[in-house]
């Protein structure tokens, strides 16, 4: 176990669960990995569960129960659960949808347009609470919903020919789905696939990730130190309104931080010169 | 009046009056009004600022949305436009409105329909909610400048050479309304008058990896939040009217102004043409006072100079004492009560 707290103290108001139907954007670029960040929001979620299922032993009203769907395309369930396992997240209690291993929603039938609805079939049924364990079907009667975090979800726009737009409506479909509370995105956001764009798949990718910025509540953007390389400093994290962060709703502290990740898995986040 | 300020004159009262009946859309105004914004600053303090204004007139509101999931407030029609063809989409939008009254249609993104084609099928797509005889529609709709666009099917190899969509809605527009967030719009403007370059934000860092600007924090705009409007519109004569405005993000309130009326974008000529107005208001961003408090100027005034007295000597007399000529330059000096004379340093 690191010896860094698993909830960085400054990310602290950003990791709370977010209102229904919002959308979260993570990005990250190849020399940053936003991995970290979502074990984050993980851990947040799972201990949101904790502290829910205490209130509800002490209270007999129905409490929400929040579940968590992991889908990955870049990541293999052994990497989450091993990594999860270094930082004492139960990955037990998450329900992980293996894309990379399945290759979820790679076809290689060009005229296969129906990808796409493979892919949210999946979901739905992952996010269905009567496909879960004996241990949610004991609670049949609170509500369940779902914090559904889609990893690596660009990859099937480079590796496959489905459209942008058909990509945006299953997000959209999934946000407004009544088992899900929250999605959480993440893409790349490297130079070359976001600055000057040229060929289809750059155009494509900056329209996939600017569209998501644009109905997004947070963008949470992870990328190297400008300055290069440094021994006790991985990488910068910005963190932002999106647009589609409503006037008057939650607030979203904007702010730019540092952050180093340790060699035990454990992270450190603080302000720049702290 | 010189001309500048009679233009600035002409501007406050004119140009001010044609945004606020653009906004409460004052009937024919503008029939298809093109919001361009960004991830910056978007369009949503506008949109609801659109809708304020349309229900305190008793408009029907339609809000064809793409992005958000649910209604921001109370309009009349929440039209999901996802998933859907434009055609269908174009019907069922023309259901919901009423032939009897005045009806403002919002789409809060028109990139998914920009995709699905070229741009003559978003303007076959928009023309019948502009232009549909019987029905007094007004539309509103946003154009996110920072998302390229993608088209979805393999279209025919001339329309590579057709307009660009933004450039084929621009073309259409009745009204362009472009939004910029004001502390950055500050920041550029500080950074211009001092001749420094200008600062960029979001994508135009060109950091990789960043994909939304951090807002400098100006104190200045504490009391002033609101983000800056350039409108363009276009009359029915085919002139075209031109003016930045900074709106506050509260839509209620009525405090629009010109860009150069904003307490962030004074220019220094004008400023100096309001201190002659109200002359002893405290001079900005200095710690002391640089006026003159009754007592001094009195006292002030009856300091003799040294070159008047060598003058007044050397004339009046000149014959009585004969010795005392040619030497003024010697500086007189009465002590005053709140001088704290020295023995050893001062002397007379």
């Amino acid at each position: 176990m690191p010896s860094q707290p698993l909830l960085p103290a400054l990310l602290s108001t950003h990791l709370n669960l977010p209102p229904d139907g919002a959308l979260d954007l993570v990005s990250g670029t190849l020399g940053a990995s936003p991995n970290w960040l979502l074990l984050r929001f993980i851990a947040a979620a799972l201990r949101g569960r904790e502290d829910n299922a205490n209130v509800s032993a002490s209270r007999t009203g129905v409490i929400a129960q929040v579940r968590i769907v992991l889908v990955s395309w870049l990541q293999g369930a052994a990497f989450w659960k091993d990594t999860g396992r270094r930082l004492g997240i139960k990955f037990q209690n998450i329900t992980i949808i293996d894309a990379l291993d399945t290759g979820l929603g790679l076809t290689h039938d060009p005229n296969d347009a129906d990808a796409i609805s493979v892919v949210e079939n999946r979901i739905l049924g992952a996010l269905d609470p009567s496909s879960t364990n004996s241990q949610a079907s004991a609670q049949t009667e609170t509500p369940m919903t779902a914090v559904l975090i889609l990893d690596g979800l660009d990859f099937l726009l480079a590796a496959t020919s489905i459209p942008v737009q058909s990509l945006h409506d299953l997000i959209s479909s999934l946000r407004a789905h009544p088992n899900v509370n929250n999605v959480i995105i993440t893409a790349c956001a490297d130079g070359p696939l976001m600055q000057n764009q040229t060929t289809p798949l750059e155009i494509a990718h900056a329209s996939f990730v600017m569209g998501l910025a644009h109905q997004a509540r947070m963008v949470m953007s992870v990328r190297e130190l400008d300055t290069g390389s440094a021994r006790d400093v991985s990488g910068v994290l910005r963190v932002t309104k999106g647009g589609g962060w409503e006037e008057g709703g939650e607030a979203v502290e904007e702010r730019e931080v540092l952050y180093f990740v340790g060699n035990d898995g454990g992270v450190r986040v603080f302000e720049r010169g702290g | 009046m010189s001309s500048s300020s009679r233009a600035i004159y002409h501007r406050r009262t004119h140009n001010l009056l044609l945004l606020q009946n653009l906004l409460s859309l004052r009937e024919g105004s503008s029939p298809f009004t093109l919001v361009h914004d960004t991830i910056e600053q978007t369009a949503k303090p506008l949109i609801s600022r659109y809708i304020h204004n349309a229900k305190s007139s008793k408009t029907n509101i339609i809000l064809v949305s793409f992005e958000a999931l649910k209604p921001p407030g109370e309009i009349n029609a929440f039209i999901n436009g996802r998933k859907k063809d434009p055609s269908a989409l174009q019907a069922e939008i023309l259901v919901s409105c009423s032939a009897d009254k005045r009806i403002l249609i919002i789409i809060d993104t028109l990139h998914p329909l920009v995709s699905h084609g070229n741009s003559t099928s978003i303007i076959h797509f928009l023309l019948p909610l502009i232009a549909q005889p019987g029905l007094k529609t007004s539309l509103v709709a946003v154009y996110h400048d920072d998302i390229p666009v993608h088209p979805t099917q393999s279209i025919p190899a001339y329309t590579s050479y057709l307009p660009s969509p933004a450039q084929a809605l621009n073309h259409l527009a009745t009204t362009i309304l472009t939004i910029h967030p004001l502390p950055q719009h500050m920041s550029r403007h500080l950074a211009s008058e001092r001749s420094l370059p200008e600062p960029v934000f979001g994508l135009a860092e060109s950091r990789e990896g960043v994909l939304v600007g951090i807002s400098p924090n100006h104190p200045m705009l504490k009391d002033h939040a609101g983000f800056v409007l350039e409108m363009e519109h276009r009359r029915k004569s085919g002139r075209g009217v031109n003016d930045t405005f900074v709106l506050p993000l509260d839509p209620t309130s009525k405090e629009l102004q010109l860009l150069e009326d904003h307490p962030a974008f004074k220019s220094p000529s004008a400023s100096k043409v309001d201190e002659g107005e109200d002359a002893g208001e405290d001079f900005g961003g200095v710690t002391f006072d640089l006026g003159l408090t009754e007592k001094q100027r009195r006292e002030r005034e009856g300091v003799v100079l040294p070159y008047f007295d060598a003058q007044k000597r050397g004339r009046g007399e000149i014959d009585a004492e004969e010795g005392e000529r040619g030497d003024g330059g010697r500086i007189l000096y009465q002590m005053g009560r709140e001088d704290d004379f020295d023995e050893e340093e001062d002397e007379i």
